[in-house]
Formats: C-alpha cells, sequence, structure tokens
C-alpha cells in the first residue's frame, strides 16, 4: 500500500481519530511513513548524445599492423585490453583510461554488442536505444519503471537529459544540481547553504507557521462535506508531509559537489534515491557526433562518460547503496567503420549497450560483429554471434530484444507493455 | 449527470413574472426514468433518479404559482440540496452521490502567479526585470509544462511542490509586507487600516480588524472578527510578534530585516524610493510579525488551490 493510500484508508476511516497519528501539528513536524520510501533498485540512464562509437569502446576493432589502410581505430588489436570476458579499447596516452571502469566492474558487467538500432537518424536513434523503439509514441524505460514502482514519489523519474517523452505515464523531473534541492528543503531561509538565519530572524517563527497551517488544514477538512474538496485539501496534507522527505534528500548531498557536471547529477540523482523519493534518472553527455577529427574530439568525451559510470559507482559505495544501484549505458546508434575524409566517423545503426546492477550477470558479452563492426546474428539460446546475415542463421539483435529483457527485469507490469508493445520475441539477455 | 442547482432557473425560464402576454409554453419534464450509462455508480444513479423528482416537483410548483419567482426561490432553498452545507458525517453512499459536486484545482504555475500579483502587489521573482520565478527556474517544478521534455502538468502536488508554495509564501511576504506599508494607505492592498508601528496586541479591534481583512484579500474569506480563522491568524501573528519581541530583547534577534525583505527601491519598476517609504529596520518586530501572519494566508490551501 503506498503513501497516499494509506492516509486516505486512515483517514476516511475517521480523520479526528487516526490522522494525528501520521501528522501530528501539535508537535510542529510530519512524520514520514517509512512504507512509503522507495527502497527497489535505482536504475541510472546514461546517453551519450550524438552516437558513440563501440570499436572504441567495448567492441574493440583497431588495426592489425599500423600501416594499414583504411583502419577501424588507430590502435593496435594486439593492445586491446580485457578485463574477464570483456574486451575494450586501449585508450588514453597510455592505453589504460578506460581501466578504472572495466577492470573495476567488469565481474558484474553485461555487454551487448551487434545490436541493430535500425537508424541513423540521431532522434529515432535516441528513441530507439531508449524505448525500444525508434518511431515515436513508447515512452523511455526509466519511464516505465518510475511509473511502474513509484507512481506516487515527488520526483520517480529525474531527468537531466537523454530521452524524456515519457508519453504521460510520469513526469520527468529536473532536479538541478543541488543549488535547487537545497532551496526547496529550507525555504525558510534566503541562503539555504550559508547562514541559517531565515526571513524572520527567529529560529522558531516558521515552525508557528507550519504548525497553524496543518491545524488550519485540519479544521477546513472537518467543515468539508464534499469529497473532492477534501480530497484536495489531502493532497496538500500529503504533499506537506514530503517536505520532510526533500531535507533528507538535501542532507543525503555531499558537502562537497564535484565539479563535472554529469557527476553533479549524479550525485542528486542518488541522493534521491537515498531519501526513497526516486526510481530513476536519465543523465546526458554530448559531444559524441564527431563527423570529423573523430579521435581528438569523440574519444576524450568516450573516457569522461564511461568514467562516470565509474564516478557513479564509487558514489553508491561510498553512501552504502552499491548493490541497489544500475547503470544502463546507451547511445544514438554506432559510428561508420574506418575515417571519412576529415578524420572523422559518420552514423552507422549498430551499436552497443553496456549496463550493470541487480539482476543483471556480470563478465559477460552478447551478440557481437564482424572486423568492420557489421552485423551479425545471435544464436537466440546461447546469445553468441553465429555470423554475417548472409551466411549465418539466428536472431538480428534489436534493441527491442534488450528492452523486452530490460522490462521483464525490472518487473514493468503487463498493461503497459501491451500499451506500449514492442517487436521481437523475448531472449534471455539476463539470463545468467 | 447530476446536475446542479445552478441549473433549475433555467427550467420555467424567468420571463414570465408579469401577467400581460402568455407566458412561453414550458420546456417538458425531465424523463422519469431516464436511460444511465450501466456503467454508472449505483449510488449515483439513485443520486440522480432523487434530484430529478427534486426538480420536477419544484417545477411544477413553479408553473402552478403561475410563474411567481418568489416560489422559486423558495422552493429551492427549502430544497435538500441548498441545505446541504448542514448535512450530517457522509456515509459511503453519499460520498458517491456528492463525489462530482465542488471543485478542488491546484492553480497552475502560471495562475499562481498571476494570483500573487494580483493579491499582493508584488511578483515573485528575484528583481524588477527579471522572469516570474513561477514562469521560469520553478516553473516545471510547481507542475508546469514546457511544451518539450515536459508535457503533462502534475495536478496532484508532491513534497518538492508543497516546499516551493512554503518557499513562495516566505519569500512574497518578505516583499510585499514592507512594500505594502511603505505606501500611502490608500493605496495598501494589504494593509489599509492599520500601519507598522501600529502595537500589536490580542485585545485591539484594529488589529483583528486588519487580519480579517486579510483572510478577505488573500483567501476571499469574508470572515466575522470573532471567527475562528480569524482567531488562529492572530496566534501566528502574536506568537511570532512575541517571540520576535523577546529576542530583540535579548538580542538573539537583528533589528534589520533579511536582506531580501529590506525596502530601498520599488518592487515592482526598481526605482529608487524616497527616504520616508524605506524599510530596512524592524525594531518592533511589526513587520516581521505580519510577516509570519501573511506567509500563513500565501501557503493556505484556499490560497493555492481554486
Amino acid at each position: 500500500m503506498d503513501r497516499r493510500d494509506f492516509i486516505r484508508m486512515a483517514s476516511w476511516a475517521g480523520l479526528t481519530c487516526v490522522l494525528p497519528s501520521v501528522v501530528d501539528p501539535l508537535r510542529g513536524s510530519a512524520q514520514s511513513i517509512s512504507g512509503s520510501a522507495y527502497t527497489g533498485t535505482y536504475w541510472i540512464f546514461m546517453h551519450a548524445g550524438g552516437g558513440w562509437d563501440p570499436t572504441h569502446l567495448c567492441d574493440p576493432k583497431g588495426r592489425a599492423t599500423a600501416n594499414e589502410n583504411n583502419p577501424m581505430g588507430r590502435f593496435l588489436r594486439s593492445d586491446i585490453r580485457t578485463a574477464g570476458n570483456i574486451e575494450y579499447a586501449p585508450l588514453g596516452d597510455d592505453g589504460t583510461a578506460l581501466d578504472a571502469f572495466f577492470q573495476e566492474h567488469y565481474q558484474r558487467l553485461t555487454v551487448i554488442n551487434g545490436m541493430d538500432t535500425t537508424t541513423n537518424g540521431h532522434d529515432q536513434g535516441t528513441r530507439g536505444t531508449w524505448s525500444g523503439r525508434t518511431a515515436e509514441g513508447h515512452p523511455p524505460i526509466g519511464a516505465l519503471i518510475a511509473a511502474t514502482h513509484g507512481p506516487n514519489l515527488p520526483m520517480p523519474l529525474i531527468g537531466y537529459g537523454g530521452y524524456l517523452d515519457t508519453q504521460g505515464v510520469t513526469n520527468a523531473v529536473p532536479l538541478g544540481d543541488g543549488g535547487l534541492l537545497h532551496n526547496l528543503a529550507h525555504p525558510s531561509r534566503p541562503d539555504p547553504t550559508g547562514s541559517e538565519e531565515n526571513y524572520f530572524g527567529h529560529p522558531d517563527v516558521p515552525s508557528i507557521i507550519q504548525r497553524e497551517q496543518e491545524l488550519r488544514l485540519l479544521r477546513l477538512q472537518g467543515r468539508q462535506r464534499l469529497p473532492r474538496i477534501w480530497d484536495g485539501q489531502n493532497e496538500l496534507m500529503l504533499a506537506r508531509l514530503g517536505q520532510d522527505d526533500l531535507k533528507r534528500v538535501s542532507d543525503s548531498l555531499p558537502e562537497n559537489f564535484a565539479d563535472n557536471r554529469l557527476h553533479r547529477q549524479i550525485q542528486v540523482a542518488l541522493a534521491a534515491y537515498q531519501a526513497g523519493l526516486s526510481v530513476s534518472v536519465s543523465v546526458s553527455a554530448g559531444g559524441f557526433d564527431t563527423h570529423g577529427n573523430h579521435d581528438n574530439n569523440h574519444l576524450p568525451n568516450l573516457i569522461d562518460f564511461v568514467n562516470g559510470a565509474n564516478f557513479a559507482m564509487q558514489e553508491a559505495e561510498r553512501m552504502g547503496i552499491a548493490d541497489k544501484v544500475a547503470v544502463v549505458m546507451g547511445s544514438d546508434f554506432g559510428r561508420t567503420p574506418g575515417y571519412n575524409s576529415g578524420n572523422g566517423k559518420d552514423h552507422w545503426p549498430i551499436s552497443s549497450m553496456m549496463m550493470m546492477g541487480p539482476g543483471i550477470p556480470g563478465n559477460r558479452v552478447i551478440g557481437g560483429t564482424d572486423e568492420r563492426h557489421g552485423l551479425q546474428l545471435i544464436d537466440p539460446v546461447t546469445l553468441q554471434a553465429t555470423g554475417s546475415p548472409d551466411t549465418a542463421t539466428g536472431t538480428r539483435l534489436s534493441i527491442a530484444h534488450v528492452h523486452r529483457a530490460l522490462r521483464n527485469l525490472a518487473g514493468v507490469p503487463d498493461n503497459y507493455k501491451a500499451a506500449f508493445p514492442l517487436a521481437g520475441e523475448d531472449l534471455p539477455i539476463f539470463d545468467a | 449527470m447530476v446536475l446542479g442547482i445552478g441549473g433549475i432557473g433555467g427550467i420555467g425560464g424567468m420571463g414570465g413574472m408579469g401577467s400581460a402576454p402568455p407566458p412561453p409554453p414550458p420546456p417538458p419534464l425531465p424523463e422519469i426514468d431516464p436511460e444511465i450509462d450501466p456503467d454508472v455508480d449505483p449510488a449515483l444513479e439513485r443520486a440522480y433518479n432523487v434530484q430529478q423528482q427534486v426538480l420536477r416537483t419544484i417545477q411544477r410548483r413553479f408553473i402552478d404559482s403561475q410563474h411567481n419567482f418568489k416560489v422559486l426561490v423558495r422552493e429551492i432553498i427549502l430544497s435538500p440540496y441548498f441545505r446541504a452545507k448542514n448535512a450530517s458525517p457522509l456515509t459511503s453512499e453519499m460520498e458517491t452521490e456528492l463525489s462530482t459536486f465542488g471543485t478542488s484545482r491546484l492553480l497552475t504555475p502560471e495562475h499562481l502567479s498571476r494570483k500573487i500579483e494580483a493579491t499582493t502587489g508584488v511578483r515573485w521573482r528575484s528583481g524588477p526585470g527579471r522572469t516570474d520565478y513561477l514562469l521560469g527556474q520553478y516553473s516545471i517544478f510547481y507542475g508546469g509544462i514546457d511544451s518539450d521534455l515536459v508535457t503533462q502538468r502534475v495536478t496532484e502536488p508532491n513534497g518538492v511542490m508543497a516546499s516551493l508554495a512554503q518557499r513562495m509564501a516566505y519569500e512574497v511576504a518578505c516583499s510585499a509586507v514592507p512594500y505594502d506599508f511603505s505606501k500611502p494607505a490608500n493605496q495598501r492592498l494589504l494593509f489599509p487600516n492599520i500601519d507598522r508601528t501600529t502595537q500589536l496586541s490580542d485585545a485591539s479591534d484594529q488589529v483583528r480588524e486588519a487580519v480579517r481583512h486579510l483572510h478577505d484579500r488573500l483567501l476571499g474569506e469574508g470572515l466575522a472578527g470573532s471567527d475562528e480563522e480569524v482567531a488562529a491568524t492572530m496566534v501566528v501573528l502574536m506568537e511570532a510578534y512575541d517571540l520576535g519581541r523577546q529576542g530583540l530583547a535579548n538580542e538573539t534577534v537583528p533589528e534589520q530585516l533579511a536582506g531580501q525583505c529590506r525596502l530601498f527601491n520599488d518592487r515592482m519598476t526598481g526605482a529608487s524610493l524616497p527616504q520616508e517609504r524605506h524599510i530596512n529596520r524592524d525594531t518592533e518586530y511589526t513587520v516581521r510579525a505580519w510577516m509570519a501572519a501573511v506567509s500563513y494566508l500565501l501557503s493556505d490551501y484556499r490560497y493555492l488551490y481554486e
């Protein structure tokens, strides 16, 4: 039973005798109802905006020799690094820039390679990667999960970027990067992060106001005979209970915010989760649409992006919630094999995703591509690549397959699945 | 489905009060046994039928009285619907019957923003020329839409929105109270009958009248001075006043207003105000006590909902 239903039921059962056990205005504070806090998996969806290059990440190709014509990348295949069963590209000056992420997390990481996004369009690709369908009309997976597990939470889906067309199943709350939260958590303070002084110059005046507000609301409800208006008054009372929750978010924020914007957003989102108020967050980093000068522009962004996921897990560790956090990384689509005349890479529909978290097997690579990042079919049971569509039999791994599995893993109910159907069949993507 | 009382006046028309021209034929009586959607709750259907009976009775008496408007008014007033205000506690069936009556709509950020200006004379923003908070940085958080990423309004408040409303109440009071006191009495919206130098007292009729005016101005409540809601607002005012004065006496409360509340420039235009309108200090704690009372009312259900 959620908080709203609980209080509604309790209140209807007898406002004057039951409600004060939940809200005690005479003591000037509202008690939060612990059962309402969300404590399930926290889903962090990370979007690499513009189309990332999996051949420089988790589906590394490189080149056989330094003299190879039209190479896939400028690193040598022999330098490709491994962490368990997972290969990754040797980025950075010494080739170890991705080590921190892969070496630390490969045992929790599933890599999906050779995924056919079926598009070279940014909007279609972004929609497809995060909703499972390139056409308009489906909400992002983060919204479905938030609507499933936190329909009454104040910030079920925190939306900083990526695909956020929720189709009305929930709203994406852009929570700012910390300052706003402090403002809301301490509404009586002109400078919430500085002085504790409030607008009245006396620390107890706001509590007088709030105490009398609650008493007045109870009086209004006591006189009210029209259920619709009574419900509205009840809504406001419930919402005021949530004000204390915001203080919990604010209190969960670290003393010092990270300098990096992506990191700050992750910090706020994790604090919201720790306060039990949020189910998922969608963050985004740009700079991946590198039609020119690909290596110099794209690869540093890729390193930052992956390190963002590493930061999320480190923060989750610090907060003691690492075993509750799922991170899912994806992008619009991939980038063309080889370099164009401007040393850039253009759009390519074959892409990858990486994910880890509760229920997601680790040290696992699903699907694959050929040495030119061409599509390969997969065995629908083992999920290993069987070869080119021209010569092999098997299943074309689609973004819909991935989302069917994500929906099942996250417990998205049948009514949402029916309302936003996905093509294809269920594949054992998260079966260990 | 179930009609409100306001619909009754149209049944027989009101043009027949005189006797000269023949009255137009009355419209047909409501169906005695109208077709009801099978999905409608039985309690609601019963309520509808009962209401139809009442309407038919009123209509018949109105026609029989030669369209005497006094009869119509009397019948409406004596009907059980008009007297519903004093009904006994609701049963679950009555809840269903009454479920379509009344409105309780959380104001949108756009509505609330306009209401703040209309009722207090100030806008909630960081300064003249700036965008109102509820139309800018706080719009989405208060359930607004940007027609891009956020396309669905939040119509049921949450903790974020409640906190925003609370912050709005404090900040608008901080802005509006000194500003209103600085104006000539006949231009004031909030305090036309009292000055910031007026000593506050529970026994003061002038203070009670000022509180009564605030209820009227901000909440649309026409209350008697003896009403318990006036008394409750007096509690806020006087408790804050007493605490503040104690704090002033033992020097734990500053005489100066918080920086955001000090008044040197016109809140709306930014123009420099003459010295006599400056409000910087609050040596008697009256300004801040009134800020507390106004904050209490600005965050009230009847301010935030309509």
